[in-house]
């Protein structure tokens, strides 16, 4: 297989995640909003976090569907999947009580089931940023604004 | 390749940094009160046994000084009987258990959503307050008939008072907040007590706690989740007096919000628990707080829970005892009958022996 087509599958995957993560969020914004603010680690943020999530996931969908803005947006993703996993991984060895938010299907799965397909993804991310480093010259360097 | 390499770790800590460091600060929103004392006694208890119960979804229906009866929410008439023995003469006490399962007499159909089995000798009572219903049947006899079934009311929480009366905690029909109340075997038959539990903020969740029968003083006690208080009444739901507990929150920290998609009216912010569980026995108050006070280390609670022991009689602050975690779990359920300190983990369940000396009622404690 073709690099750019592993770079292309890999980033319709995360497309297809980060839409339908944050349109099921912000479908039933209500529900989100207060289980956000349910977390133990975010109740401070909640009210911000609630935008700041689902606006980010949209975001990088875009970047990650032009050519040029690929790179930073598969950083961006990468990072953004970091971010979640850590979360989990907080929650379940540090927290009392384990809420989710994830939306939709992504909320019914078990907490196990959510860290491997987090790491998946964060693998996916690392793969297909290093490799758009072989072939093709990356357009400038980047600064990841997002952390 | 070097760069990207260095570029994704670099995201990958900052991120990641971020995050924990979100939780540090929530964390330490959480714990900081702590303007009270403790007064800890070391050799409180000794394990005297322990078991293994595989689920993780038993509850204490009862428990008597020989046997411990569980229940399991997950499979609604399935009783796990255990049976504690004498000590021997190695002073360790062996347990066997046994399973029932229990029968329901003339039944029909099993409507159920949310039953719960209690124990208090004789009886057995299975309430289902969600589907209105109360059956009750004899221990040892494992058969229950349907009890007072048209005199059931709506409730959150039960407890059998006696042979032929409960305690409730319901939501009013007329204010639509927690509400005390008694379902009794005559007229009449359903009997709320307003003005008992004292709205601070919704009425719903700030008012929420833990309904408890202490049967050898008659005496019946609402220890709130939220705040610092316990209500002492006696069995007509006269109230004796309102006890504080040692902590300083005064006033539930909670809130609510209407979910309007699933028609839900749920907590939006982690609420600050004061009083996690809790059990009452011979005149005593045994309450586990998630609260470090001044006086003890930072990390007194990762190996171990607080109990905080309060006496009934005039609702004074006795002494406080630690009950350590189990495969770093804190407990989720206990209760105190005569001399045994029984506690519930996740799925394990351990019985101790009180020392004698620091919870006998009369003589007054020195330290």
């Amino acid at each position: 297989m073709k690099r750019t087509m592993i770079i292309e599958i890999i980033c319709a995957l995360f497309i297809i995640l980060f839409v339908y993560a944050a349109l099921t969020k912000l479908l039933d914004y209500e529900k989100f909003r207060i289980q956000i603010g349910q977390s133990p680690l975010l109740t401070a943020f909640a009210g911000w976090i609630a935008w700041i999530v689902p606006v980010t996931e949209f975001l990088i969908s875009i970047m990650l569907v032009f050519v040029r803005l690929r790179l930073v947006g598969l950083y961006a993703a990468f990072s953004l999947m970091v971010m979640f996993t850590t979360y989990i991984v907080c929650i379940l060895t540090l927290s009392l009580y384990i809420p989710c938010s994830c939306g939709g299907v992504l909320e019914k799965l078990g907490w196990k089931e959510h860290l491997i397909f987090n790491i998946v993804f964060i693998i996916l991310a690392a793969v297909a940023v290093l490799i758009s480093y072989k072939k093709v010259k990356p357009i400038a360097p980047v600064v990841v604004a997002l952390s | 390749m070097k760069k990207p390499i260095i570029l994704l770790s670099g995201c990958a800590i900052l991120s990641s940094l971020l995050v924990v460091v979100l939780y540090g600060f929530s964390n330490h929103y959480i714990r900081k009160n702590n303007s009270f004392l403790r007064v800890i006694v070391k050799d409180a208890f000794y394990g005297i046994s322990g078991k293994d119960l595989k689920y993780n979804s038993y509850y204490i229906a009862g428990t008597t000084r020989r046997h411990v009866y569980l229940a399991n929410v997950t499979a609604p008439l399935h009783l796990l009987v255990l049976n504690t023995k004498e000590k021997d003469s190695t002073g360790i006490a062996i347990t066997d258990s046994t399973e029932i399962t229990l029968q329901i007499k003339n039944l029909e159909r099993l409507t159920y959503k949310r039953p719960r089995i209690s124990v208090l000798e004789p009886y057995f009572y299975i309430m289902d307050g969600v589907m209105p219903s109360l059956y009750r049947g004899k221990l040892n006899e494992w058969e229950a008939d349907s009890f007072m079934f048209d005199k059931a009311a709506y409730f959150i929480d039960g407890i059998p008072v006696s042979a032929r009366s409960f305690a409730i905690k319901s939501i009013s029909g007329l204010t639509n907040e927690q509400i005390l109340g008694r379902i009794k075997a005559d007229s009449p038959y359903v009997k709320f007590t307003p003005g008992i539990l004292q709205k601070q903020i919704d009425g719903k969740f700030c008012t929420d706690g833990m309904l408890h029968y202490d049967r050898a003083e008659g005496k019946l006690i609402y220890l709130y989740y939220y705040r610092n208080q316990y209500i002492v009444m006696d069995t007509s739901m006269n109230v004796t007096y309102r006890g504080n507990t040692i902590d300083t929150v005064s006033h539930a920290q909670v809130s609510g919000a209407k979910i309007s998609s699933e028609g839900s009216y749920t907590m939006s912010t982690p609420p600050v628990t004061v009083n996690e569980t809790s059990c009452v026995s011979n005149g005593l108050l045994f309450v586990k707080s998630p609260l470090l006070s001044k006086n003890e280390d930072e990390n007194a609670f990762k190996w171990q829970s607080a109990v905080d022991v309060y006496d009934l009689e005039n609702g004074t602050y006795q002494f406080s005892f630690y009950v350590p975690k189990f495969e770093g779990k804190s407990f989720r359920e206990f209760r105190v009958v005569e001399d045994r300190l029984i506690v519930l983990y996740d799925h394990h369940l351990e019985i101790n022996e009180l020392n004698m000396k620091y919870f006998s009622k009369p003589e007054s404690i020195v330290f």
